[in-house]
Parts: C-alpha cells; structure tokens; sequence
C-alpha cells in the first residue's frame, strides 16, 4: 500500500472512530504541481487526501487555537513545529492526533519548471520513489528538491501518533552550508547583500502568517501606535531582523517564509544564522524534544555568564 | 500601422530616454520589476509577469500626501509635486487592463489628484506577453496577452521585427523618434496568427459568465465557510492584486509631533485590522467574511458599479499563494452551484 492510500485509511478510521472531528491534510491543487491544504470532516470525502512530492505547506500553523478534536498530517519538518507549538501551549496535545508521514522531500516546482518545459494544467506529473515521470521524461526527484531538504535530519517526524511509510533515505547531516557562505563575507558585504534584499520586501506580512511560531495575537510590527515600524524603506530591517530574533531558539526551518516571499528575500539564510548560533552556543536545536526547555527561557544557576 | 527594426530598438529606447524618465523590466537577482533606466541595455523584455506592480508608479505603496512642520507654533504644510514624464516600456495587458479599472476609481468625484497627475504625466508603450505562464489565465476576462486597449504604442515582436500599434496621440509622438516603418499586407497577416498563437498559450481558465448574478444567489452559502478554511490570512493576494485599490492614511511624525509626514500606504481587506470601528466593532473579524469580500469586491459590487469585473487574469494571487486559493478554480466552483 502506497502512502496515500494508508493517509486516506487512516483518515478515515480517525473520523469512522469519532476519536478526531476532522483531519488537516492535502488535496489536489490546482495543477499537477501543487496541493493545497484540506479540512475534511466527513469520512466520505478522505479520497480528497493526498499525498504526494508536492505536499508543500506546513499545515501546523492552522493549528493555532484550535479547540475541536484534530488529526493533521506532518512531515518531519513540521513536527518540529509542532512541537514548538506544543511547548508554547498554542495547542493542547490531548485534543491532536498527530499523523506522521516518513517524507522522502519535497518537489520545488520552481526547479522543475526550469528542467522541463510542460503545462502543469494539462499535464499529470506521476512519481515513485526516486523519479517524477511527465510525459514519458523522467525527472530524478533529488535534481529538484526543496533547498530545505537538501540537508534534512528529521525525515521521520520527531513526533506522531501514527506513522505513515518507513524511512527510506539516509539522514543528511546539515552543516549550514548557505550560512557559512554568508559569513565569509566582510561586514560590508552583508550589509550590502541584506540591504538588497530588504528592499525588495513589499510589507505583505506573508511570511509571518504562515508562520507556525508567530502566534502572538497583536504583532508589535504592525503596530500603528505607537508606530514601531514605519512606512520608511529602511525600517524593513527592524521588521526582518526583529522576528529574526523573536524567533531564534524556536524556528524550525519549516521554510515556509522563504518559499511564499512573493520577492524572493532568502529568509532562511537569515533564521538559519540564529540557529546555528543557539546550537553552537548551547547545543540546542529547536523542536526536536517536547519535554525539554526553550533554550533562551531557561538558564542554570552554575551557568557561566 | 508600422513595424520597428529589432536592431534598431536600441537606438529607440535612446531616443526616448532624451526626452522622458523611461521605465521598463529590469532583471533582478531574482526577478523583473519596473525601474528607471540609465541605459537601453537594462531592458530584459524575457519576463512572464513582474511581483512588483506597476501600479506602485501610480498608487505607491507608500505615497506623501503632504508633508508638516511646525513653526512660530503654526503648522507649515508642503505637498510634494511630481511633475516628472515618464514613459514606461513593456507593460503587459493584463496590467494595463487593471491599470484602466484603477481609473474607473480614482476619475470619481472627487478626483483622486495624485493618482491622475501621475496617470497624465506617463505614456504607455506595451508588448505582448510571449511566455505566458501556467498561472495566467487573462482569457477569461475578454482579453489576452495582445489585447493593446488602453495602451498608448503597443509592440508584438514578429521574428526580426516589432509590430508597432499607435493607439493614441501620446502614442504618435513617439513615432517621431523616428526608425519606424509602415507595416506590409504580411506584417499585419503575421500579426494576427502571432495573437491567436498566444492566445492559446493560456491553459488556465475561469467560466466568468454573469459570474455576479450567481454570486448575488449565494452570499449565506456554506462553500464560503469551507473554502476560507485555508486562508491564512496572509493579504499577499491584495499586496500583489493589480486592481487592489484600497488605501490606509497614516501620521508619520518626529517623536515630539513637530514634523512629519502623511502618507497613504496599501492595505488589504484581508488584515483583521482593516474594518475595524470605533468600539472595537467588526464587521469581517471573521476570516470567511474577509475571503468572502475578495471575491464579491471583485466579482460582484465592482461589476455591479462600474460594469466589469475587477480582475485580469494576471495570476499572481494563485502564483503565490501559499496555500492555493485560486481565483479562477473558485470561479468554477460558483458556478457549479
């Protein structure tokens, strides 16, 4: 049995079963290359589920105050999140069923439109393990991964009630590569590369919506009064590098930010230097243990300063 | 009509940029946006569509609407004047077309003078769009990725040519830059199979059809609730909507008060915060009522006012959306009801 049709199984015993009142997961996009996230409550409709090299979002933001029974589906990336949000109490673990799913990483369309040229409104992308297969080309997956899964460590969510599929791929160790290419740079030149960037950010605020650890119900960064952030270009800054802080010691890397930046600002560099900072300092990463404590909320008393 | 020498495109734009500020594609690091040029050679005609709007060049993200200070206890006001003339070059029609609704909204009394001096001081010179891409689905609204309406020159590139459609007297002035052609019985015949060609590049599609009388039926229905499920609420859609209009007027003054400026800046009828009333009332604190008033903006009450539907089929809402929304999938959903 292939994983989607264990996923829509499950489903639907979870909701036969009445132990969850519904089931956040995916359902077909709209085109061969997307997914989008599905609330599905009646038992009749898990067929909807899918599971595929596509199942992008991080649906654990959707978590956030949820009061009614849930099962969601997480790939190891947003188990971290998950866990995160658990810590934080956004969500209460014994109203979750958590579905993990074992991910073999995920397709970045982007990637694979510049290695094949097709019309994913027409045209059905297939897959197995190892390869996508359009037309009669086949596409190995690995030549058009997600950055972030390039370097996964957790390919087996780190938490899960049920898992669905065995780990089929080695670990790959993450030696922040992108981030060490950063900091090669003179002070100068990060300026002027983060400068860049910045400029191009439009104040959507996308990348703090899907953010499944920006749960604060008021956003300083919003604030009109008093005005914290203003209208001025160069307060793009503060906003980027005040949730890069808000953050440090408890983003995961789910990378959702980087992938729905309409102007393509490479936010991930950005989180990913406090990560690795908190984890050469203290040795922690974020989201992997739920019982122990976030490391920026917790000291010891023989510590050195 | 007339028709351009690609080889002498160049020296086209160089005349130009002698005359106006001339603002065209540029490429990024990442992606194309509309920029003042310095040279002919910064122009990259190969984009789909731009994240950054052109309409940014006439509603700002960020506009001074005046400007205060205060002296001898009296407030001293400045209203920044834009006299500039600009030309911009390679505007696709999808933009155009939304660009026109925009002035639907801002020629109403009272006139919407920033929006009209900059909208008056700019000649539009488009170009038919040659690589749509899988989320552009500008077909369903009557018009496609050579529709030339509103523009003032419009260019379709045919092999080694451009062909040149003057549209307006602003549109004429241009052509006395001169390196134009009158085009041939073939330049035309060329033109015309070029069009439908692209025409057909647009797989994505929305059935539109009196899509406000279905709309009017169904404002209690469940499929709102269900579909806005998703919705993260993020207002990307707005921020990157050609048609979006919707503006917020804020204070930004000194710590003191005794200088600042007013601005108006975009806002997104998708942010909690944006129909928030005095008393803390609410009427859209609900996310479905906010999904809901996107499409009845643009499918209904925009219809119902100005006689069409406030959407271009420019695809980027669907493009980026990070948990996609898309417009015209929903549009076909309605109608199924």
């Amino acid at each position: 049995m292939d994983k989607q049709d264990e996923l829509r199984k499950k489903a639907r015993g979870l909701l036969e079963s009445k132990k969850v009142e519904q089931i956040i997961g995916y359902a077909k996009g709209s085109n061969s290359t997307r997914t989008t996230p599905k609330f599905v409550s009646d038992k009749n409709k898990t067929e909807e589920l899918v599971w595929n090299s596509f199942c992008t979002n991080n649906l654990t933001s959707y978590l956030k105050g949820i009061k009614n029974k849930t099962a969601i589906v997480v790939k190891g990336c947003d188990s971290r999140a998950l866990v995160e949000m658990l810590k934080a109490k956004q969500v209460e673990r014994e109203n979750l069923c958590i579905i993990g799913v074992c991910c073999d990483g995920i397709v970045d369309s982007g990637k694979l439109f510049q290695k094949i040229k097709f019309d994913p409104n027409r045209d059905e992308v297939k897959e197995d393990i190892e390869n996508l297969f359009i037309h009669k080309n086949k596409i190995s997956k690995k030549d058009v991964l997600l950055d972030k899964c390039l370097f996964c460590e957790y390919k087996i969510p780190v938490i899960f009630d049920t898992l669905i599929g065995k780990e089929t791929k080695e670990r790959i160790k993450d030696e922040f590569l992108d981030v060490k290419e950063i900091e090669k740079m003179s002070a100068e030149g990060k300026k002027k590369f983060w400068k860049g960037q910045f400029e191009k950010c439009i104040g959507c605020f996308a990348c703090r919506n899907v953010c499944p650890i920006c749960y604060c119900e008021k956003c300083v960064l919003e604030s009109r009064d008093p005005e914290l952030v203003s209208s001025d270009e160069n307060d793009r800054w503060l906003f980027h590098l005040v949730r890069a802080y808000h953050t440090t010691g408890r983003c995961v890397d789910c990378g959702e930010c980087e992938r729905v930046c309409p102007v393509r600002i490479p936010l991930r560099k950005l989180y990913r230097k406090l990560q690795k900072d908190v984890k050469e300092v203290f040795g922690y990463s974020a989201g992997v243990d739920p019982e122990e404590k976030n490391v920026l909320m917790d000291f010891k008393i023989d510590e050195e300063p | 009509m007339y028709t351009i020498d690609k080889k002498h495109f160049k020296k086209f734009v160089e005349n130009l940029m002698n005359s106006y500020a001339v603002m065209g594609p540029v490429k990024n690091v990442s992606f194309s946006s509309f920029e003042k040029i310095s040279s002919a050679q910064d122009i990259d005609l190969d984009f789909c569509n731009t994240p950054i709007l052109i309409k940014d060049l006439f509603l700002p993200r960020n506009e001074v609407i005046f400007k205060f200070k205060e002296k001898n206890k009296l407030l001293e006001f400045e209203i920044p004047a834009e006299k500039e003339k600009r030309l911009l070059l390679g505007v696709r029609p999808c933009d155009m077309q939304a660009l026109l609704l925009l002035d639907k909204v801002y020629s109403e009394n009272p006139e919407d003078e920033y929006f009209l001096t900059k909208r008056k001081n700019t000649i539009i010179v488009g170009m038919a769009c040659l690589n749509p891409d899988p989320y552009c689905f500008c077909t369903s609204f009557g018009i496609g990725p050579s529709t030339s309406t509103g523009f003032d020159l419009f260019l379709t590139d045919i092999g080694d040519k451009y062909f040149v459609e003057v549209l307006t007297d602003k549109g004429k002035e241009i052509l006395n830059f001169g390196l134009f052609k009158k085009s041939t019985k073939d330049d035309e015949k060329l033109k015309l199979e070029i069009s439908e060609k692209l025409k057909n590049k647009i797989t994505k599609t929305a059935n539109t059809k009196d899509i406000e009388k279905k709309l009017e039926k169904m404002f209690n229905d469940p499929y709102w609730s269900e579909l806005s499920q998703k919705c993260v609420s993020c207002s990307l859609c707005s921020f990157l909507c050609p048609t979006c209009y919707c503006f917020d007027v804020v204070d930004e003054s000194s710590l003191f008060g005794n200088y600042g400026e007013r601005i108006r800046c975009w806002d997104s009828c998708q942010r909690k915060e944006f129909q928030r009333m005095a008393l803390d009332h609410n009427p859209r604190a609900e996310k479905t009522n906010r999904v809901k008033q996107r499409f009845y903006h643009k499918f209904d009450y925009f219809a119902k006012k100005y006689g069409v539907l406030a959407c271009t089929g420019c695809g980027r809402c669907l493009r980026h959306c990070p948990v996609d929304l898309s417009i015209p999938d929903v549009i076909n959903e309605v109608q199924k009801k």
